[in-house]
């Protein structure tokens, strides 16, 4: 399965915890697909999706989640891992 | 086969590896910001033809280096179009988008084609989270302005 498929198919929080050791592992072996591979990039990352995420969820079709869950917590570190 | 021939062939194939590693290097150092590193030319298009996935972007280049800064060497020609990594690009709805934002953010302020390839369906895939542009990517937030 790859990290967007596992992204997407998280709905408990047992899910997230499996996506986050993924993610982890991911850094580990491919460092050079992350964009954002320091603690600082990925954080400032974090901040400018979050503030950038209603765009994500309206060109996918789907509602803006109004209260974060499990899989928006996924979405919101696999978007840091690339976001310019 | 005598001794000179072999030492020549045995030389030719340690240029030829050297040239090789050298080149790998240079584009990873470009991927990640050094555009002033050599690649081959690819094709290009009008940078204003091209639309923006994400809705804001960093200044700055993971690796270091400026957006503004490769505007103002391509604007003033210190930088080869060239030398650039192509832009990957992904056609939606008859449009096309980059998965680059800032580079293309700079070869539009610098009113310069830029080098592109189409992006593989598993890139496109893997960066869907950059989709994040409420105008369908006419334009772009720099973020730190």
């Amino acid at each position: 399965m790859t990290l967007a498929e596992h992204t997407n198919s998280i709905r408990s929080r047992e899910d997230f915890v499996g996506f986050a050791k993924a993610l982890r592992k991911d850094l580990h072996d491919n460092p050079e697909s992350w964009e954002n591979a320091t603690l600082e990039l990925f954080l400032e990352a974090v901040g400018a999706w979050v503030e950038d995420m209603d765009g994500y969820y309206l060109n996918q079709g789907k509602p803006v989640p109004q209260q974060p869950d499990w899989k928006v917590v996924a979405d919101i570190f696999m978007a840091a891992k690339m976001y310019e | 086969m005598n001794f000179h021939q072999s030492s020549l062939r045995w030389l030719a194939v340690l240029l030829l590896s050297l040239l090789w590693a050298t080149m790998g290097s240079a584009a990873a150092l470009a991927e990640r910001g050094n555009f002033r590193q050599s690649s081959l030319a690819a094709n290009t298009i009008d940078s204003a033809a091209v639309r923006f996935r994400q809705s804001s972007i960093s200044r700055n280049f993971s690796a270091g280096g400026t957006i503004d800064d490769l505007a103002a060497g391509l604007r003033s020609g210190s930088v080869n179009p060239n030398s650039i990594p192509p832009i990957r690009l992904v056609e939606r709805e008859g449009s096309m988008f980059t998965l680059d934002n800032r580079r293309l953010w700079s070869f539009q302020q610098a009113e310069v084609p830029i080098p592109y390839r189409m992006a593989t369906p598993q890139e496109a895939a893997a960066e869907a989270w950059k989709f994040t542009t409420p105008n369908g990517g006419t334009s772009i937030r720099v973020r730190g302005q």
